[in-house]
């Protein structure tokens, strides 16, 4: 009787120390899933939304490019209005760069995470740099 | 004795069984959520460059919806599931704003205790593309909407 009390306690104590490692093992590894597949989706975000701002702003450089003096601030700040007006502005950070020909946006946003810390899976914040050119062919105000 | 041993591993199994179901279905749950996410942010953003890449009004907007629908086939996501609108917004003195959207909903219902606890989400993005009026002839003939 009492060899089976004692066989009985140390299954308890075994399957005790069992969910207790396996348990947070667990959980971390299925965070760590999800994390990254959620800084895959933001790094996609990003990407989409230098894509459009960077557009936004080379279409601007044709425009006044043609035959005019090419105001690079004027196609960041329409890369900037095309970025607003798809996302809210006080949620990421943008750099825009533009020159005669191109227009290159940075935009850095922070994905959502369910670990931080030491245990935290990839980057902490994902950037996506786009260059745009204005498109051949109608580059000119007519 | 061989009886209880195998009462007691019985028991253990029912204890661990729905913490590793839970930790499964956490998984799938949020694993389609994001990786659906990640499908329509490309789906809407493919949108976008076709819905601002056509010189004429009338052709941007149809292939934008096309141009989706097969991104979406790509990530083997059904287009019939989804709803996909491309309409104008004047926001820009020079032209208009084409505003691409595509929301699907996401039948959660089978995954396992996170399906029936959290429901089917509605995952929606989109984005704002400027169409000038010197690269499209929009002005000429005007900009048609669609969705799909």
């Amino acid at each position: 009787m009492v060899a089976v009390q004692r066989m009985t306690d140390r299954q308890g104590v075994s399957l005790l120390s069992f969910l207790l490692v396996f348990s947070p093992v667990m959980i971390l590894l299925m965070s760590m899933a999800i994390d990254g597949l959620s800084t895959v989706a933001t790094y996609r975000r990003a990407l989409g939304l230098a894509d459009v701002a960077a557009r936004a702003g080379a279409a601007t450089l044709s425009y006044r490019g043609g035959g005019r003096a090419v105001d690079t601030g004027w196609a960041c700040f329409n890369a900037q209005l095309a970025l607003c007006t798809s996302a809210n502005c006080t949620a990421l950070s943008a750099t825009c760069t533009a020159d005669e020909s191109s227009v290159t946006v940075s935009v850095e946003l922070e994905p959502p995470r369910m670990l931080r810390g030491p245990f935290a899976v990839g980057p902490q914040r994902v950037r996506a740099t786009i260059t745009a050119e204005p498109r051949s062919g109608i580059a000119a105000e007519d | 004795m061989r009886s209880r041993r195998g009462l007691s591993e019985l028991i253990g199994t029912l204890i661990a069984l729905p913490l590793i179901i839970a930790a499964i279905g956490a998984t799938v749950y949020f694993g389609r959520g994001f990786y659906l996410r990640a499908a329509l942010e490309d789906t809407a953003s493919v949108g976008a460059r076709w819905a601002s890449t056509s010189l004429s009004g009338q052709q941007g907007c149809a292939q934008a919806l096309e141009a989706m629908r097969r991104t979406l086939r790509g990530y083997y996501i059904d287009p019939a599931g989804a709803r996909i609108t491309v309409r104008a917004e004047e926001v820009w003195g020079r032209g208009l704003f084409a505003r691409v959207s595509v929301s699907y909903r996401l039948d959660q219902r089978s995954v396992p205790i996170f399906g029936p606890l959290l429901g089917s989400p509605t995952v929606s993005v989109s984005y704002a593309t400027p169409i000038d009026q010197f690269n499209a002839r929009h002005g000429e003939e005007g900009w048609s909407q669609c969705s799909g």
